[in-house]
């Protein structure tokens, strides 16, 4: 049985000894084979032996006893890593090396020298033990790395490298996205992963080559002439005032508008703008658009509201409003008394609500304004809608009333008044003389009913001079096209529906209009009733963008780029343009 | 030095941060048409320049700490400074950021800056706290001492063990082995790692306790208390027991002084522990902080 016996020594082998015998015996006595230092141990205390089989045994010899994994025992098989003591005395079994049977780890019984116990318990502390199991520098290093390679260098060679870059932004956390300070506004949020359409250059603050890439149709601040006295608005950059990222794309602040506008003239001394400071205090009357002739909008006047004298509008309407409106109401020939309101005509149009449903004279005027013209037949009307075809109309009723006969009318020839027997027929010389009446008679209705009831009694009528050659001229009265604008403050923004719940008549005089003339609107006090300036209190705050548009020029684009006439989308925005194909006509003149 | 932290040159750093905050403050509220506030508004620049000029002092106080040959400024002003500049650092930044987070890399310098001041928060109030407790807690007597003491309770309590035969000294050679102070931060917090050594042994043994009889089990499975009463119920030798009694004062004495170490080292790891997150949040907040300001001009 060869064995190695090593002497542990505060955690070293201090000794190590072989041994080449049959039985090992372990004791205090001087003839042991292992002598152990304890009073505690016997003489012979102890013996180890390789039995027939090659195990190893321990077997205290009596009455010693041995304290085997901390269990008092006489005897026990010896496996590598049990622990036993004898009197004071530690063993380990360790696992045998190559050509020994047993490897016995004997630890001294330290601990009798306090020297040692204070060595062993200052070293269980361990120098660095606050930091054990963690490095402040291994941390910051990598936290730090860790936030640079993620959040700059990735996103930067992803920058450099586009198709990177772009997969990169489907990753969370590791693109360009990382450094997205706030939301896109929702204008530009159909492409708002992807960066470089706005940031195209490092360290480059967004040129306006990229905004007008896609808003190159956009119309200029001002009009050409405008620009030039004016060149800050185009030499700024357009993100200067058009933040992403931001609260919003457009400014609303009054004072930046007011920098210019509270002093206009200053800067284009031509202008016909009046000086603005803010709504509440400083903004002008409102001027109406309108235009001295009702069947053309091409040059419109604009006339503020508190300019009464010049005030008109001409529609080629007559309407009075006032006579509508009576608080008693009025007489319809089929309901008795009816009290009409503004919504019976007026509408706001959908879906936007800025302008209002066009007038229909079926829905709302016909029920008490019936065409009929004749007094003998009062059911029967002309149409409406089309004043061409009403002579035509007239001439067929009379032929055929004349060929009826019995028509007793004062200019009515013979064969018309009589009443045709039955079986008896006309002559040539009879028919020609009905014709010649009925066409005579009919122009004679038309003229009246034009001139002075049923059309001319709400529109305008004009003789044609145009089609008065000849001898039967085939349209001598013509009713002249309506010329309402659509929007009479065609510069400022204005939504009917965002303010249903006022009352018409707060803003639009129409209880007291006695003619179509009459421009109904109140003006800027109206307003103000509601809206106040940007630092109004108890009224809403309105700024200048609340209802001006500051892109509105109507010659040029934002990237330089003419505005054809004819690609203009709305010469002056708002004003209906005159229906295509009507004639000339005489044009009153505004006073 | 650390009540001279606070109140430094009558309040200097603190009168200064009042100063800042209120300069931050009126620049914060300055009109700014049309925009919320935000890091990129006049005010926004000027007090992110404020807010990184703070940053980078504050973090000088890490480099200034270690420079010991530098006494033209105390470091106890330094300490001041940097604990009261860091108060008003939340403050800047909040109104340089306008309010405005997001989940990107300027809200993460932001809540990394914010990490950073809270732990400061808890140093100092470490600082403040725990030097009394430590004091208090050795009264008198340094570490080594009160280890050199457990050594000295150890070879008596061995020695007294001895006498009792080998079980008994066994078991509390067994303890003295076992007995670690320290070990890891938690272990240290939480004063864990040393052997529970006979806790309230003699008012145990006052007690009617009849001993469970765990004859056929070995030592290591008992406990040192069922062993010991055990131990006294079997044996008759008054100066055995009075052996015993010797043996169970040295060890309370024992417990009581490992107490006070594990104690010291619990508070200075108290002390300690926050700097583990103070110093490496405050590396990744420097990153954090270029990231940002780089990113912004990036894509400015």
């Amino acid at each position: 049985m060869r064995c190695l016996i090593e002497t542990v020594r505060r955690g070293e082998i201090s000794e190590a000894r072989d041994f080449d015998a049959e039985r090992l015996s372990l004791g205090r006595g001087a003839d042991q084979d292992i002598r152990l230092q304890s009073r505690l141990a016997g003489l012979n205390h102890a013996v180890i032996e390789q039995e027939d089989g090659g195990t190893l045994h321990i077997r205290a010899v009596a009455p010693n006893h041995i304290l085997y994994n901390g269990r008092t025992s006489t005897e026990s098989v010896l496996t590598h890593g049990d622990k036993f003591s004898i009197g004071t005395v530690c063993f380990t079994v360790r696992e045998a090396p190559e050509a020994y049977n047993l490897r016995l780890e004997i630890e001294e019984p330290t601990g009798r020298q306090s020297k040692e116990l204070e060595d062993a318990l200052l070293a269980s502390i361990h120098p660095d033990a606050e930091l054990r199991g963690f490095s402040m520098r291994r941390t910051a290093w990598s936290l730090s790395l860790a936030i640079v390679i993620l959040f700059f260098l990735l996103p930067l060679a992803g920058f450099i490298y586009k198709p990177f870059g772009i997969w990169l932004r489907t990753l969370p956390v590791v693109s360009d996205l990382s450094w997205n300070p706030g939301p896109v506004s929702s204008a530009h949020s159909f492409f708002d992963t992807e960066c470089n359409r706005c940031h195209e250059h490092a360290f480059v603050s967004v040129q306006n080559s990229a905004c007008t890439a896609c808003h190159k149709d956009t119309p200029h601040h001002v009009s050409e002439k405008f620009l030039e006295s004016i060149s800050a608005l185009d030499s700024n950059r357009c993100a200067s005032c058009h933040k992403e990222h931001g609260d919003s794309l457009i400014r609303h602040d009054e004072a930046m508008c007011a920098s210019c506008h509270k002093d206009i003239k200053a800067l284009a001394p031509d202008t016909k703008l009046s000086d603005v400071s803010d709504f509440g205090k400083g903004h002008p009357e409102f001027k109406v658009t309108v235009s001295p002739f009702p069947d053309d909008m091409s040059q419109p006047l604009r006339i503020p509201l508190d300019q009464k004298d010049r005030l008109m509008e001409l529609s080629n309407l007559e309407f009075n409003h006032a006579a509508h409106l009576k608080k008693e109401g009025i007489k319809s020939p089929d309901r008795g008394k009816v009290r009409l309101d503004c919504a019976n005509c007026h509408q706001p149009a959908q879906p936007d609500g800025k302008y209002m449903t066009k007038l229909d004279f079926e829905s709302q005027c016909h029920e008490c304004h019936k065409l009929n013209f004749e007094a003998e037949d009062p059911k029967q009307e002309m149409p409406h809608g089309n004043d061409r075809i009403v002579l035509t109309f007239l001439e067929g009723y009379y032929s055929a009333r004349a060929l009826k006969g019995d028509y007793r009318h004062l200019s009515a020839p013979q064969v018309v008044r009589e009443r045709l027997r039955p079986g008896e027929e006309l002559t040539p010389q009879e028919n020609l003389e009905i014709k010649e009446w009925a066409a005579k008679y009919a122009r004679d209705v038309d003229a009246e009913t034009m001139r002075f009831r049923v059309c001319g009694k709400c529109h305008t009528v004009t003789q044609n001079r145009d089609s008065g050659q000849g001898d039967s001229p085939s349209r001598p009265w013509k009713i002249e096209p309506l010329g309402f604008n659509k929007r009479k403050l065609p510069n400022a923004k204005f939504d009917h529906d965002k303010h249903k719940t006022q009352k018409c008549t707060d803003c639009h005089d129409a209880e007291k209009s006695e003619h179509s003339e009459d421009v109904l609107l109140k003006g800027i006090v109206s307003c103000r009733d509601c809206h106040g300036g940007a630092d109004a209190k108890n009224k809403v705050a309105s700024t200048c963008v609340d209802c001006h548009g500051f892109h509105t020029s109507p010659s040029l684009t934002m990237e330089g780029k003419k505005i054809e006439p004819s690609s203009k989308p709305e010469s002056s925005p708002g004003i209906e343009s005159p229906p295509a194909g009507s004639n000339a006509s005489p044009r009153p003149v505004i006073p | 030095m650390y009540g001279s932290i606070l109140n430094y040159g009558q309040y200097r750093y603190l009168k200064q941060m009042g100063a800042l905050v209120l300069i931050a403050l009126l620049v914060y509220l300055s009109p700014c048409p049309d925009e919320s506030p935000n890091g990129g508004t006049w005010q926004g620049y000027t007090l992110g320049v404020i807010g990184a000029a703070l940053i980078l002092f504050l973090l000088w106080f890490g480099v200034r700490k270690r420079q010991y040959h530098r006494t033209k400024t105390s470091l106890s002003r330094w300490a001041s400074a940097h604990v009261y500049l860091g108060v008003s650092l939340p403050v800047v930044v909040s109104l340089h950021c306008g309010f405005q987070f997001g989940w990107n890399v300027h809200t993460l310098a932001y809540t990394l800056m914010m990490l950073v001041v809270v732990s400061g928060f808890y140093g100092l109030y470490a600082y403040l706290v725990y030097p009394e407790a430590l004091t208090a807690n050795r009264s008198g007597i340094s570490r080594r001492e009160m280890i050199a003491g457990i050594a000295r309770l150890d070879e008596t309590g061995l020695t007294l063990a001895e006498d009792l035969g080998a079980e008994t000294h066994h078991l509390v050679l067994r303890e003295v082995k076992e007995t670690r102070l320290g070990g890891t931060l938690w272990h240290q917090i939480t004063m864990g790692a040393g052997l529970p050594i006979l806790p309230h042994l003699q008012w145990k043994l006052a007690g009617n306790f009849v001993a469970s009889e765990q004859a056929s089990l070995g030592v290591d499975t008992l406990s040192p208390e069922d062993f010991l009463r055990k131990y006294l119920r079997k044996s008759e030798s008054t100066a055995e027991i009075h052996r015993v009694v010797e043996l169970l004062k040295v060890l309370n004495e024992r417990q009581s002084m490992v107490s006070r170490v594990q104690r010291d080292i619990r508070y200075h790891a108290f002390m300690k522990c926050w700097l583990l997150l103070h110093v490496p949040l405050s590396c990744a907040l420097l990153a954090a902080v270029l990231v940002h300001v780089i990113s912004v001009f990036f894509y400015w």
